[in-house]
């Protein structure tokens, strides 16, 4: 059940932006990124790291502090040990995803699905829980979607802190949308 | 015993001993020599400086790339096509590990034609759908020589048991990387071994033979980290070098990177959160 208590930091989350805070201050992180061929060759850390690793401060603060906020929600519906577990099996569940539904990535970082991966657990709850808001959810849940679309044609903003060359992963926020929502779907009906 | 049979005796002891003795010569020098040059494969017959393409090499990573033997100039090759494939497997490997780079093909020897230039280049290089070609060229020589042992080779079981044989093999490796759109050379790295050993008369050839394979071998151990550390110099290269210059190809790398509209809606979320609470 929700918490009726105020809505705080998140420890889960808090604790994955602080290592990626942490990693940022690393001269090199290409070890850490998520590498097609190498997750292939063997080095299956990177089907967590790759969430870790940025590739420039912007990217990292926009995905951070988004995490951040979306963390909280998340935590507070679900409580930590849940938010733990997503996050934990998330991770590897989203580079899995990459590696067989989007085969012309072939290096990626950076932590926006596990970000959408949260948005969307707390989406979720609220759609259960909240059938009130259910229309504002829907707006927003078609926002993505079109934000998803303009990210795939390429027509991204130029915002989001990207190197030149690099384009946003939509696939990748695809994914963790889709896993956050159906996690949060069987938690919930589990609580049931 | 008369005179004539003892003349006779000691004329057939002299032809025996002297038939033997020719059977344990062996002359010494260079005893197999095996040459793949790059420059007779690219550029046969050719009298004039090569005239490289001008303009930008483009490249996209990630880059498909081909791993060939640079085909021989005898008749015969020393290295079966299985020891070939099994070292261009090698020199795979160290590309690999590199993040720009994609599919990697290993090209068999028999697909490039004896002086086929950049045409035969850039069929092949069509064929395996790459774009830039990692070339192996080779130099091989074995120098043989006889020790002193090799005087008991008369007794004819000396020939079975006494290494009174010695071979030098000295081997060079080059890996030449090319660009097939531009033919132009990206880098280079070579590397080199050297086996000595002996063996007896009768195991010279096979102890040769195997000498011969263990040389490629070294030499590809001995090429694989300076190949690497010339790939990780061109990295730095192409930063700077306005020859060069790298486009990624669509999709190819990713940021999972949000923007200042996901931070909003994400922020209307957490406000939903409080109107949730407050209406609790």
């Amino acid at each position: 059940m929700p918490s009726a208590a105020p809505l705080r930091i998140s420890y889960a989350a808090t604790a994955f932006a602080l290592v990626c805070l942490a990693l940022a201050a690393l001269p090199r992180v290409d070890h850490l990124a998520f590498d097609r061929q190498a997750i292939l060759a063997g080095e299956v850390w990177r089907l967590w790291s790759g969430h870790l690793v940025h590739f420039s401060f912007q990217q990292l603060f926009l995905d951070v502090s988004t995490l951040l906020l979306a963390g909280a929600v998340a935590e507070k519906e679900f409580g930590l040990p849940f938010v733990t577990r997503v996050l934990l099996f998330g991770m590897p569940a989203i580079s899995i995803g990459l590696l067989l539904l989007a085969p012309e990535l072939a290096y990626y970082r950076g932590a926006s699905s596990v970000v959408m991966l949260l948005a969307f657990v707390a989406g979720a709850a609220f759609w259960s829980r909240r059938p009130g808001l259910r229309a504002i959810l829907f707006m927003l849940g078609l926002l993505v979607g079109i934000k998803a679309v303009l990210d795939a044609a390429g027509l991204a903003s130029d915002m989001s802190g990207l190197p030149a060359g690099v384009q946003v992963a939509w696939q990748a926020h695809v994914l963790g949308a889709g896993m956050g929502w159906a996690s949060a779907r069987l938690k919930l009906k589990n609580l049931q | 015993m008369t005179a004539t049979m003892k003349k006779t005796l000691a004329f057939f002891i002299v032809v025996v001993l002297l038939a033997v003795a020719g059977c344990a010569f062996r002359g010494s020098g260079i005893g197999v020599k095996q040459v793949g040059s790059v420059v007779d494969y690219l550029y046969p017959n050719a009298k004039e400086p090569p005239a490289l393409k001008a303009g930008v090499t483009y490249l996209r990573p990630p880059v498909r790339v081909g791993v060939a033997f640079v085909p021989g100039s005898g008749p015969v090759s020393v290295l079966p096509e299985t020891e070939k494939i099994k070292l261009l497997e090698r020199v795979k490997a160290s590309f690999a590990k590199h993040e720009f780079i994609g599919n990697i093909e290993v090209i068999p020897t028999s697909y490039l034609q004896p002086k086929g230039g950049f045409t035969n280049l850039e069929q092949v290089a069509r064929m395996f759908n790459v774009e830039v070609v990692a070339l192996l060229s080779y130099d091989q020589v074995q120098f043989n020589d006889t020790n002193v042992l090799s005087v008991l080779y008369w007794t004819i079981v000396g020939a079975y048991v006494i290494h009174g044989d010695q071979y030098d093999v000295q081997t060079l490796v080059d890996a030449s990387v090319f660009d097939v759109r531009t033919n132009k050379l990206l880098f280079r790295a070579p590397g080199t071994s050297q086996v000595k050993g002996s063996a007896s008369m009768a195991g010279f050839s096979e102890r040769a033979r195997a000498a011969r394979v263990e040389g490629y071998n070294k030499a590809v151990d001995d090429l694989v980290p300076k190949l690497q550390t010339e790939l990780d110099s061109f990295k730095e290269r192409i930063k700077t070098d306005v020859a060069f210059k790298v486009e990624n190809k669509p999709g190819y790398s990713g940021g999972g990177s949000l923007d200042l509209l996901m931070l909003a809606m994400v922020g209307m979320l957490v406000a939903l959160g409080y109107a949730k609470r407050r209406t609790a």
